[in-house]
Order: C-alpha cells, then sequence, then structure tokens
C-alpha cells in the first residue's frame, strides 16, 4: 500500500533493565540501535529491581532516542509511525517507553504501534538474516513460553501448537536445581551434558507422535524427579552428567519432532529459534542435520539482538503499519502479555 | 502564552489550559491506574474543546511530586518527550505547592499533607499564601511520620493557626482533629490539586522566566527504593564489614 516509499519507524523498548531506541527503515534495516543498559546498576541487587529500573528509564529514555534519531540522520518529521513494547515485562518500566511513544505518536501527529517483546525476538532473526523468506516456521522458548509458530507471510503468524503445562526453559532450570548444577538452568544443563550419554536414561516424551503440535514438559521434570528419588532411596549415586544428557536429549527430541511435522506438513522456506533455546548448541546442531534433508535452513539470531533492543520491535512494527494495523493512544502497559494477544490491540 | 498544566500523581488526573485572558479550560478526574490509558485522550479533550492544538503550547507546567511514582512517571515521561519534540520551556511544580496554592489569600500558616500510608505524609510549610508560593516556603518537602510533623509545629510560636489542606487532611482527620494545636482543616474541593491551579501556577512562573531543563525534569520521590535501603541496611550499618 506505501509503494517504494521507504518507511522509517521509530521504536522504543524499556520492558526490562535496557533503556533502547532504535530508528529501522523498511522492517529489515537498521539506521540505529541504541542500548543503555543498567545491568551494573542492578548487579549488586542480584537481579533487577523493578523501582530502580523504571527510575533509571525515565533519565535515560530521552538522551536514548536523541541519539537514535541523530545516529541515522533522521529528523522528527521524516518518521512514518512511532512503536513501543507494551508487555510483557516490568509494568513500571514498560509505562516509562510507552509513554514516551504515545506521547511522540501524539505530538508528531504519526501512527502509533504498540508491539509484543516476544513476537520482537522473533523478528530479530529478519533483521540478522536477510535471507530468510517466508513462509516460516518458528519455534519460540523462553522460561515462561514455547510456541511453534506458521509465518504464511513475515507480517502475520498463527500458532500452530503451544506447551500444555511447563514452559521448556522452566524444565531446564527446575531440572538444573534438582541436579544443583547452576542458574540459569539452560547453559548450565548443557554444560553438565557434555561428557553425559544421552541415552544413559530413557526419559519420557510425551506428545512425541501425537496429532498436535503442543508440548509437554511436566511430565518429563516428574520422572527426573523419580529417576533421583528412585536412586537415592537404592542407595545409588548418580551420574549428573547422565541426567543431564538424558534430560537434554529428551527435550530436544520434543521440540524437533513437532518443528519437523509442520515442515511436512506447511510449504516452509526457512526455520527460525528465538528466545533463550536458540543459544542450545546441541538442539541447533541436531535440528540442523535433521533440516539438512529437507534442504531446508535454520536461523537463529545474531547474539547481538539477542538481548533487549529495539530494534526487533521497529522491525514488527514495520510489518503492522504494512497492515494498517495501529494501536490506539489509550494502551496501556501489559506486565504478562502473552504471545497471540497482541492481535487485539492493533 | 499558552500553557497547559498537567498533574497525575494521585488517582486524581488534572489539567489545566491557560494564557494572558486566564484559565481557558480544565479537566479533573478520578482515574485510578487508568492514567497511561487516558492521559493522552485527556490532554486533546481540553486542547481540541478550548479551540487549539498540542502544536500551539507555548510552555507545560508538570507536577514533579511527591506522589505516586508510577503517576509521576507516566506524566513525566510524557511531559518530557512532549518537549524533546516541541521545543517549548517547561516548569516543574510541587505537588505540596499545588495543594498549598489552593488556599487562596490565606494569612496563615500553610500545612500541606500528602497521605504517603503507614501514618507517614508529604508535607512543607509556608508561611502564608502568596502568589509566588515559592517566595514563601518555610520548610522544603519531606516524607515524615504524621507525629513527626505535629510536633514540630508545636516548636512554632506565635497566634496564627495552621491550615491543613491535601488528602492527608481525609487520611488522618481523627488524629488532626484531637491535636492541641491550633489546626484548621480544608475543605473537602481544596483537597486535590486541580488543573487549573497547575496551569496557573505554571503560567505565573513560566511568565517570570523560570524553568527547567526537560532532561533535568525528575520526580521527586523523597524516598529510595527500598531495595536499595535494604541493601544500605545490611552492607553499610556493619561497618567494619564491607569496604
Amino acid at each position: 500500500m506505501q509503494g517504494d516509499r521507504d518507511i522509517l519507524i521509530l521504536a522504543i523498548e524499556t520492558s526490562c533493565d535496557e533503556t533502547a531506541a532504535a530508528v529501522v527503515k523498511n522492517g529489515r534495516q537498521v539506521l540505529a540501535n541504541i542500548v543503555s543498559s543498567q545491568v551494573d546498576l542492578h548487579r549488586k541487587f542480584g537481579g533487577v529491581v523493578p523501582e530502580i529500573a523504571s527510575r533509571k528509564h525515565l533519565e535515560y529514555i530521552n538522551p536514548v532516542i536523541e541519539q537514535a534519531l541523530a545516529t541515522a540522520g533522521v529528523g522528527w518529521s521524516e518518521l512514518d509511525a512511532v512503536a513501543a513494547t507494551y508487555g510483557p515485562g516490568l509494568v513500571g518500566a514498560l509505562l516509562v517507553g510507552l509513554s514516551a511513544a504515545k506521547a511522540l505518536a501524539y505530538v508528531l501527529d504519526k501512527p502509533f504501534i504498540g508491539i509484543n517483546h516476544i513476537v520482537g525476538h522473533i523478528y530479530a532473526n529478519f533483521i540478522s538474516h536477510q535471507g530468510i523468506t517466508s513462509p516460516v516456521v518458528c519455534l519460540t522458548v523462553s522460561g515462561g513460553h514455547t510456541d511453534l509458530l506458521f509465518f504464511e507471510e513475515l507480517g502475520a503468524y498463527r500458532i500452530l501448537g503451544s506447551t500444555r503445562d511447563d514452559a521448556a526453559g522452566e524444565a531446564f532450570d527446575k531440572t538444573a536445581r534438582l541436579l544443583d548444577i547452576g542458574y540459569p538452568g539452560g547453559p548450565a544443563i548443557e554444560k553438565a551434558s557434555k561428557d553425559g550419554k544421552a541415552t544413559a536414561i530413557n526419559f519420557p516424551r510425551p506428545f512425541l507422535n501425537d496429532d498436535t503440535f503442543d508440548f509437554s514438559f511436566s511430565g518429563l521434570k516428574t520422572a527426573v524427579i523419580n529417576y533421583l528419588h528412585h536412586k537415592k532411596q537404592k542407595g545409588e549415586g548418580i551420574i549428573v552428567a547422565d541426567v543431564a544428557a538424558s534430560f537434554q536429549q529428551a527435550v530436544i527430541d520434543m521440540l524437533i519432532a513437532k518443528i519437523l511435522k509442520a515442515v511436512q506438513e506447511f510449504p516452509v522456506k526457512s526455520v527460525i529459534l528465538s528466545g533463550g533455546v536458540a543459544a542450545n548448541k546441541t538442539l541447533k546442531q541436531q535440528l540442523a542435520e535433521k533440516l539438512a534433508r529437507y534442504s531446508l535452513p535454520l536461523y537463529t539470531p545474531d547474539l547481538s539482538l539477542c538481548t533487549d533492543n529495539a530494534a526487533m520491535i521497529g522491525s514488527v512494527a514495520y510489518y503492522r503499519y504494512q497492515q494498517g494495523r495501529f494501536s490506539p493512544l489509550s494502551l496501556n502497559a501489559r506486565a504478562n502479555l502473552k504471545l497471540g494477544e497482541e492481535v487485539n490491540d492493533g | 502564552m499558552l500553557v497547559l498544566g498537567i498533574d497525575s500523581s494521585s488517582p486524581v488526573n488534572a489539567l489545566g489550559l491557560f494564557n494572558q485572558s486566564g484559565l481557558l479550560g480544565e479537566v479533573n478526574i478520578r482515574l485510578h491506574n487508568r492514567h497511561s490509558e487516558r492521559l493522552l485522550a485527556n490532554i486533546d479533550f481540553l486542547l481540541k474543546g478550548a479551540g487549539y492544538t498540542v502544536r500551539d503550547l507555548a510552555g507545560i507546567a508538570v507536577a514533579t511530586g511527591p506522589g505516586s511514582f508510577t503517576g509521576l512517571r507516566i506524566a513525566l515521561s510524557t511531559v518530557k518527550t512532549m518537549i524533546q519534540v516541541l521545543g517549548i520551556p517547561v516548569v516543574g511544580l510541587s505537588t505540596l505547592d499545588l495543594l498549598a496554592y489552593n488556599l487562596v489569600q490565606q494569612p496563615n500558616w500553610l500545612v500541606p499533607v500528602i497521605d504517603a500510608g503507614r501514618n507517614r505524609v508529604y508535607t512543607a510549610l509556608f508561611r502564608e499564601w502568596k502568589q509566588d508560593i515559592r517566595s514563601v516556603k518555610e520548610r522544603e518537602d519531606r516524607a515524615i511520620p504524621l507525629e513527626q510533623l505535629l510536633a514540630e509545629l508545636a516548636e512554632i510560636k506565635g497566634n496564627t493557626c495552621f491550615v491543613m489542606v491535601g488528602d492527608g487532611v481525609s487520611a488522618y482527620r481523627d488524629i488532626l482533629g484531637n491535636s492541641p494545636l491550633p489546626i484548621r482543616l480544608a475543605t473537602a474541593n481544596n483537597n486535590t490539586i486541580r488543573g487549573s491551579v497547575v496551569a496557573e501556577l505554571g503560567y505565573y512562573y513560566l511568565q517570570q522566566g523560570v524553568s527547567d531543563h526537560y532532561l533535568e525534569l525528575l520526580p521527586n520521590y523523597l524516598k529510595k527504593p527500598q531495595a536499595e535501603l535494604n541493601w544500605q541496611k545490611k552492607y553499610r550499618s556493619g561497618g567494619s564489614k564491607w569496604r
């Protein structure tokens, strides 16, 4: 609908402890990507303190916006739309960036587009890899969600399946805690698995061959608990590396099975991993090998775009702009926004 | 000089529009936790109703607290960003100054009290009412126990009485009513910040050339984050153990 005209979007992201602003051209070209991290401020508390994060966002937000525009060499009047993350995240932190973005849209009289942070992380791939073409199958996994998505076009997705209980990241964290090998669980399990035998213990793989695209990880977690309990009762020791490797393999088998099921059912051209699980080398390696049989490339985001940033928000916003799907200036922050819920907000 | 006044430091969103002719309009709506949803819509309603657009503004006045942290941040993030684009002057106003300003022409001590919870109040002290309310401010904004405030007022000699104003009046009506001090309580209609007052006082100061740099405009929280206080307690009170 825009013809050949370039679309410039200013995007803002303040969902946790990074104050970020970016200018993105046509959804996939990043003209500026400014991130001001507060990580040093929160370190001494052993985690992000919401009140401190909110205060710092308010101090940094305007300089970060200024720097994004200056770096991009773009003036206010050249912007086509303003976007911001409105969830999920810390509500006080979200409100700073959201209020700034809505105020900009109001004063500039440009469309405002509210973006789901989780969707942003998926679109980070579209920026990292210009070669990605639709249709796309995407697995997005974190400590809070596990979803398999299908993109007919890059601009819109539908959820094929989700976890019915725990998120995959949650299962990693809980198992790491049971094995007492550290936090966060993903990297800890992967490290512990290195010298272990993935076939040592045959943990259950629910829904592996069923008709849905859904996942379930709570049974696996229970199986690990039972295994450890059983060994303890018998007075036998365990080999941590074997438990970790067998657990990890069970999760990977379940994830890969549903990705392959999607690849077989849809005319897929690209496969994407997003979220914390995209960092798991064993998963990436095994999945890439399986996909090679279908001549399909596997994409994971560049490390530079894996942490929170606003460029990925600007990428999502571009596709929303193309569809004319704008958000009202009454849009509020949603701390617990789920994947898919954003369709009701613009 | 067209000036917009904005306050969202309490459950009430207060907006006013003021120029050389006087008050052009105001909005005062109790929103509870819906400032984020309503602020821009209310601003738009006020501007359009008075026949203006946001581009006609020559200045903005905004309440900087003390008050609700979240409410203050919504208003300040909105205002700072508007200023960043519009490049017009802005002035931050104390919510305690704004409440004292409600007591027009009062010759007595003015004691604004905002309920800070758990028998604590945000408070300040003014010798009398004056349009330049900052010039009669005797004590700066603080967060203290109500008991401490009453003890301090008891030290002040003279025949004048203390007029108390703000939501602390209704929150602590019993305690204030039982005090032996010569206290008078403001009437209910004066105990909230009104948009007209934010705009009028903002107009007054901006006309005098009093303004703030928008980057330095931040909430006056009057309280460190709880995590910071806990951390200090843990590592600083021990003395020799840390550093």
